[in-house]
């Protein structure tokens, strides 16, 4: 079925513009997922980046330079570039080429939208785009999130977070009218909206929910924008109404949203399904979308710093140096930030991006294993690394079905593993990957200097 | 509960919020602490997160959750509501960073202006195991942690130096200012204690009289 769907699917930009009975069938199309190989494509065409890029020729590389000297925001990008991603193996070399794609990504954006300039979850945002697409166009993604209307993720990131404030205001209206106990529950408790659900707003509910079923919510806010973001938060307490209600305390409540992100206790499907009536139910009763506001688009024209580049370089360099001055920075500092930009110098590979699901839920399945708490699965023995043969030798892990009586096994075998094991009836998926075994691919051969420690 | 019994053994639920500058360690202190672990690459707190801890000190048994914050200047006017409600804050600065012993000081004058004295601090410099690069000298966070009245201690989360003394005194002080605060709601209202339902039983004689004789 997946091989017939990619030529239906490509067209659909250009027929979802002038054909109503298409979009309908788009819309359906994206409830589906979009299969994992078309979703480069599919994020790109949705975002027009092609289109934004070629209006821009060259932009990004002068942004890069720019920021290169002169973005005020290069710490704080250094700081969490090293730590955004780390457990997926493309992000976790220290000034590996991922890494260094993000870093420039960030960096340039800084300068061009120096309203936002950068604001941690950002930087996850971009990671995720730079999954699918080459640095350029991850940059004009991360634009097109930010500026374009439809998502307008510029008024979350902006100093004082209106758009947040905006959001949780319609969240606690929506809870109110059509989850009265919920609300009143989560009162009573003191759960106050902001302690779960900024992650929902900023990322889209990326580290919030399991990955597969994240990018499943990620199709759906590339084609419907930000009412997704509302109708998730809705959906979330829907689905997961009894449960909510019968946790007793602040500290449960707030764990259990927090384990929602290993697993969602839905499959995938369903949780769209369900995601896709809250969209209708809301747009019926107008609560799709908060009272709109000014003030969260960008005012300042994009790249203010870029205009006279040449003319002005110089003159902005003692002006950002001046006032770096008076802000009690030394020129020491200064020369430290250059420092720190000089280590991403090498350009990235010009590598063609293919991510298949497996790589990509390995890396989340390491990412559990990583964490081993809520006994999910446990960690048994730690990875160490073998400086003579160059391999890692492997990680043990327990299936985390707690009934399971199996000894712990090699993990690059433990999707095989689960997949022999009946979790879920006849059901003979991985619960966690939602693979088939015949997926998995090992990664841990590999080696990975870093992670032996 | 909070007005009966203080000498029977006593279950305290305290809030404790980290706050601090960016990257000075605030997410590894608490999975230091909390898990015995440390991972010199964990992602970047953005959405605060809590974790919880149960100890027991003397017949006092403590119930930690231990609140961990985005660390990101912009992320500053979130705090209110991560620190409202809480017993205890942690304020991190990098012993390598002088700028983080500054928002350290912001930190406090914002706590004492919003919160008082009910709030007990704790001021923690992290990273000793980066001694060469100190920036912060131990005279100058002392002096100050005294002149505000927070205790203050070194810690390495990467050697594990330190972090378990830090929770251990602060719950101390919680408990301290518990039983003071209990104290005087029982000086300012002795009636209330006898209203209280159930366990009250231990230090009331009145009460404890007519049970024991109607059932013996």
């Amino acid at each position: 079925m997946i091989n017939q769907r990619p030529t239906s699917y490509l067209s659909f930009e250009v027929s979802g513009y002038t054909l109503e009975a298409r979009e309908e069938e788009i819309w359906s199309r994206i409830l589906m997922g979009v299969p994992d190989l078309l979703r480069i494509e599919a994020w790109k065409r949705l975002l027009q980046i092609d289109r934004i890029k070629g209006d821009h020729p060259k932009v990004y590389e002068a942004m890069k330079e720019l920021a290169r000297r002169q973005s005020p925001h290069i710490a704080q990008i250094d700081l969490d570039v090293k730590r955004t991603f780390v457990r997926h193996e493309w992000f976790r070399e220290r000034y590996g080429s991922k890494q260094q794609a993000l870093f420039y990504v960030l960096a340039a954006y800084s300068v061009y939208n120096p309203e936002v300039g950068y604001c941690q979850g950002m930087a996850e945002v971009a990671a995720l785009l730079l999954l699918y697409m080459r640095t350029e166009d991850a940059f004009w993604a991360l634009s097109a999130l930010l500026s374009n209307k439809k998502y307008a993720m510029h008024g979350f990131f902006l100093p004082g977070f209106p758009k947040l404030m905006r959001f949780q205001t319609q969240h606690e209206a929506i809870l109110k009218k059509y989850l009265p106990k919920v609300k009143k529950h989560m009162d009573k408790h003191d759960v106050h909206t902001n302690l779960y659900s900024v992650k929902w707003f900023f990322q889209c509910f990326l580290d919030r929910v399991p990955f597969h079923l994240c990018l499943r919510l990620w199709d759906v806010y590339l084609y419907e924008g930000e009412r997704l973001l509302i109708a998730m938060a809705f959906n979330v307490f829907r689905m997961h109404e009894k449960a909510v209600l019968k946790l007793k305390s602040m500290d449960d409540i707030f764990g259990f949203l927090q384990r929602l992100e290993l697993d969602f206790g839905y499959p995938d499907d369903e949780v769209v399904k369900r995601l896709g009536e809250c969209m209708d139910e809301l747009r019926r009763s107008k609560l799709d979308l908060p009272t709109s506001a000014d003030n969260e688009l960008p005012t300042k024209p994009y790249g203010a710093l870029f205009g006279g580049l040449i003319k002005e370089n110089q003159e902005l360099r003692s002006e950002l140096e001046q006032a770096k001055m008076s802000s009690g920075a030394t020129a020491k500092d200064l020369e430290d930030l250059d420092e720190k930009g000089e280590n991403y110098t090498e350009q990235e590979p010009d590598q063609t991006i293919k991510c298949t699901v497996a790589e990509r839920e390995m890396a989340k399945m390491e990412k559990l294993v990583g964490r081993s708490k809520n006994g999910e699965m446990q960690v048994v023995a730690k990875v160490k690394f073998d400086g003579g043969s160059g391999k890692m030798k492997p990680l043990l892990v327990r299936c985390p079905n707690p009934g399971c009586p199996d000894p712990p096994v090699n993990s690059s075998n433990l999707i095989r593993h689960l997949g022999r094991h009946p979790s879920n009836g006849n059901h003979i998926l991985c619960p966690i990957t939602k693979l088939n075994c015949k997926c998995a691919r090992p990664l841990w051969n590999k080696t990975r200097a870093e992670a032996g420690r | 509960m909070a007005a009966s019994a203080v000498a029977s053994p006593r279950v305290h639920d305290f809030k404790v919020v980290l706050l601090g500058e960016g990257c000075v360690g605030k997410t590894s202190l608490v999975l230091r602490y909390v898990e015995n672990k440390f991972n010199e690459k964990h992602e970047s707190t953005l959405q605060a997160s809590f974790l919880t801890k149960k100890l027991t000190i003397g017949n006092r048994r403590v119930n930690l959750s231990i609140w961990d914050t985005a660390g990101q200047e912009r992320f500053h006017a979130l705090g209110p509501i991560y620190y409202r409600d809480s017993n205890g804050a942690i304020l991190t600065y990098d012993i390598t960073d002088d700028d983080s012993f500054q928002k350290v000081k912001n930190w406090v004058k914002e706590l004492k202006k919003m919160l008082g004295t009910d709030i007990m601090l704790t001021i923690i410099g992290n990273k000793t195991d980066l001694e060469k690069q100190r920036n912060v000298s131990v005279e100058t966070a002392e002096q100050y942690a005294e002149s505000v009245g927070a205790t203050h201690f070194q810690t390495s989360a990467k050697l594990n130096r330190g972090v378990e003394e830090v929770f251990l005194d602060l719950s101390r002080r919680m408990i301290e200012q518990a039983d003071k605060q209990d104290a005087e709601k029982r000086a300012l209202s002795p009636s209330s204690r006898s209203t209280a339902a159930g366990n009250v039983v231990l230090l009331e004689e009145t009460p404890a009289a007519p049970i024991k004789s109607g059932c013996c």
